[in-house]
């Protein structure tokens, strides 16, 4: 496409194709000319495509070779536009004075197209050199604008969801929150970042395309309902907002480049071209400072809620306030616990009866009971409908719970929500180590390590469910006067050690974990490395508030100093005794898979001692072939 | 409405955006259908409710459901509608609101639906005691209940369309 082409993207008749290539020719040279006589009293055209907030509407890198992150050449209106912010500007300018051809409507004129630009432009260029520009009556951008009517953003954070790796780590999306006369928040509109993929796509190819490379990304607003159901009801999980302080007039200008970039498309990277770096993106248009580094390799959620409320806005932080938005799961435990001995023991038999009402203990409660009873009973049923999909009997037992709620009097039992600590404060995700490993055989070591997020059983993250391990590209070498050894090389080492049963039924925990790396076959020796897949199942029990214990039975398979597969059970025990100490101590036996051969029993304890909220220590000790004892120091980082 | 009305309809709100709306608004007299009349069914909630409304939702460091988009939403933009495809979107928990009396489900749905916030507490008893004589509790039954409350107990409080 030529450059006439691609300034008349969108307005290009074929019919008129001639006197479509003349008038921006014409254009651009009024502009450049025009321009030279302003040159004395404006900044040159040049010295404003390097503006950074001209750079931030064209969502470029950052760094001396710009590019865009948007891929849709849509989105330019200049053929080079994606990589070239002075022709792209000098397109924009020509396009916003062009004519409206009859046959196209005014909302496909760049001036309705690109709103923020003329904004920014009118802002920054004295456009009186140019001569009138028609402004237009963009009736598409005014009824999206008028449906939107917000008056403030706000960050939402989804908190990990452990049922599928992509989650795990959070999740975030804008809410743009209208003022009087809208009374309910869920009405509000909400813009979420994300891939697009196809429907059933196969798992493998979800997760190599997803890392690697592959899907198109882009924003889509729909209201805020949708993601308050989807996240807080289906998935089960907390939410956060972070409710931002921001100007009328950057509102207007923020809204305007969102209506923008909606329909555009971006490659999308699951580690760092994610959610979290699109959304901080695109607040940074009206943020004097980075909300995160565009250097950094991996942006997770947290670190965003990090950045947020790091950052200043005209002298005042950013972020005015935080609330918590529980999920039903949260709602159903804080209403459990909110329940008298008397009533929980009513809603137990009515569990144990199959949801049968017609008993005597229930009967003999007051109405006020009978309302705190069904309601706390349809929170449970609203949960385990979730984690049970496949039951349609819990439909039916719903709808007689529905239907005695109905017939008692109108009002919601009040239940105090508890407020569970925001993302922010939690600690930073990516760690470095160093520390010192003895031997029994008389060898000594100097450890160092890296782990590129997040946290494991024992660490402090006061955002993280308890008993939960989620570790990625985990790397720990060991090294003396004579050797440099890698000792271990997680990619992946996840568990969920207490995975709760619901209020009223009686069964045990559940506990999983997945493991996938590099490490050494036994611990006597640092050069006999094997690449490994392992995962667990069993279940777990928790004493007190803080002791679990679990048992599990798993199976690994192996390849590299030793090709086995082989099957193991585990015994644990974790103490959270101290708000800064926790300890963890674990036996595993295993064999190989035909039990035709066993091997050594393994040992392991360790101790942590939280320093600071970004540094603890660590201590251990490892007994099987030999016994390694070992102190570790662990600093918390992120970008 | 016969099928082949519906069918064409349904259609229509694939094909021309703009065609949905006009063609409800011109037949008044005619009760406004959301789950037929404006595709509702099939563009967003195929058959499972909140389950197929999160289905592509995969890669959590980013979601998407393009297909609901409300920068492109331009077919059934009626307060029935609107509220159609809310009930639909959210009857797990809206119906526990209703049950209860109260909450934000309930009032989002009201306000949706175009009524006075004074009104709310008044249209919402009237349903409460329809629904518990009302067999089904599907969406599309709730979404009957509420219109038939608000046309013959509510017409003044609440938006007509």
């Amino acid at each position: 496409m030529d450059l006439a082409g691609s300034i008349f993207y969108g307005f290009y008749l074929p019919s008129q194709s001639v006197k479509a290539k003349i008038i921006p020719w014409c254009l651009l040279f009024l502009i450049n000319t025009c321009h030279a006589f302003s040159a004395m009293a404006t900044p040159s055209l040049a010295q404003l495509a390097t503006d950074s907030q001209w750079l931030k509407l064209l969502h470029y890198s950052s760094g001396e070779k710009h590019k865009s992150y948007i891929t849709s050449q849509d989105f330019f209106l200049s053929d080079s536009g994606h990589y070239d912010a002075l022709a792209e500007l000098k397109a924009t300018i020509s396009a916003f004075y062009l004519p409206i051809r009859d046959a196209l409507s005014p909302n496909e004129h760049a001036q309705c197209r690109f709103p923020a630009r003329l904004i920014w432009i009118r802002k920054n260029l004295d456009l009186a050199s140019y001569g009138e520009m028609k402004r237009l009556d963009c009736k598409q951008y005014n009824d999206w604008r008028q449906q939107v009517s917000a008056k403030s953003v706000s960050v939402i954070f989804a908190s990990g969801y452990m049922d599928n790796p992509a989650s795990m780590y959070g999740h975030l999306f804008l809410k743009l929150n209208s003022e009087a006369p809208r009374k309910s928040d869920l009405l509000n509109l909400s813009l979420n970042y994300g891939a697009i993929v196809p429907h059933k796509e196969n798992p493998v190819a979800y997760i190599v395309r997803g890392i690697f490379g592959g899907y198109d990304a882009g924003f889509s607003d729909q209201e805020f309902y949708r993601h308050h159901h989807n996240y807080g009801d289906v998935e089960l999980r907390d939410m956060w907002e972070y409710r931002l302080s921001i100007s009328d007039k950057d509102m207007d200008f923020l809204l305007a480049h969102i209506w923008e970039v909606l329909g555009n498309k971006f490659d999308y990277y699951f580690i760092d071209e994610n959610c979290g770096f699109h959304i901080a993106k695109l607040l940074e248009l009206v943020s004097d400072t980075q909300i995160i580094s565009d250097s950094s390799l991996w942006v997770i959620p947290s670190s965003v809620a990090k950045g947020l409320k790091n950052t200043q806005y005209k002298n005042a932080p950013l972020v005015s306030q935080t609330n918590f938005i529980p999920s039903k799961e949260t709602q159903l435990h804080q209403a459990y616990s909110k329940l008298s001995s008397r009533q929980k023991s009513a809603a137990q038999n009515i569990v144990n009866n199959n949801f049968d009402i017609d008993s005597n203990e229930y009967e003999s409660l007051a109405s006020q009971d009978k309302k705190a009873v069904t309601e706390s009973l349809l929170q449970y049923l609203a949960v385990l409908i979730k984690k049970q999909p496949g039951n349609n009997s819990l439909k039916d037992k719903k709808r007689t719970l529905l239907f005695e709620r109905l017939r008692l009097p109108a009002g919601k039992v009040k239940v105090n929500s508890h407020q569970n600590e925001a993302p922010h404060l939690g600690m930073k995700p990516s760690k470095f180590s160093l520390g010192y490993l003895n031997g029994d055989n008389g060898q000594n070591f100097i450890t160092t390590g890296f782990r590129m997020t997040y946290f494991d059983d024992l660490s402090f993250n006061s955002t993280k469910k308890r008993f939960t391990n989620l570790e990625m590209l985990d790397i720990e070498a060991i090294a003396n006067e004579n050797t440099l050894k890698i000792l271990k090389l997680d990619l992946i080492d996840v568990d969920s050690l207490y995975i709760p049963t619901l209020p009223w039924d009686k069964k045990p925990a559940s506990a999983w974990s997945v493991r996938l790396g590099f490490e050494q076959l036994h611990n006597n020796c640092f050069d006999c490395g094997i690449y490994f897949a392992e995962g667990d199942i069993g279940k777990s029990a928790l004493f007190g508030t803080t002791n679990l214990a679990y048992a599990m039975v798993g199976a690994k398979v192996f390849a590299g100093e030793k090709d086995d597969a082989t099957i193991s059970a585990k015994l644990g025990l974790i103490n959270l005794f101290h708000e800064k100490m926790s300890a963890k101590i674990e036996v595993q036996q295993a064999a190989r898979f035909d039990l035709t051969n066993s091997y050594k029993t393994q040992y392991s304890a360790e101790l942590n001692i939280q320093l600071a909220t970004n540094s603890e220590i660590r201590l251990y000790m490892e007994k099987q072939e030999t016994t390694l004892l070992g102190l570790r120091f662990n600093w918390f980082w992120g970008f | 409405m016969n099928k082949l009305i519906s069918s064409a309809l349904m259609v229509g709100a694939f094909t021309s955006l703009m065609a949905m709306p006009a063609a409800a608004e011109s037949n008044k007299n005619e009760k406004l259908n959301p789950w037929q009349d404006c595709g509702i069914g099939a563009m967003i909630f195929p058959e499972n409710g909140a389950a197929a409304a999160i289905s592509n939702i995969i890669w959590d460091l980013g979601t998407t459901a393009v297909s609901t988009n409300v920068s492109s939403q331009e077919s059934c933009a009626s307060s029935k509608a609107k509220t159609a495809m809310f009930i639909k979107a959210t009857m797990p928990a809206l119906e526990q609101d209703v049950a209860s009396g109260e909450g934000e489900y309930v009032t989002a749905m009201l306000e949706l639906r175009g009524c006075e916030a004074t009104s709310h507490q008044a249209i919402i008893k009237a349903v409460r005691q329809d629904m518990v004589n009302k067999e089904a509790d599907n969406a599309e039954a709730l979404y009957e209940v509420l219109e038939e409350r608000v046309a013959t107990s509510f017409p003044a409080s609440c938006a007509s369309a």
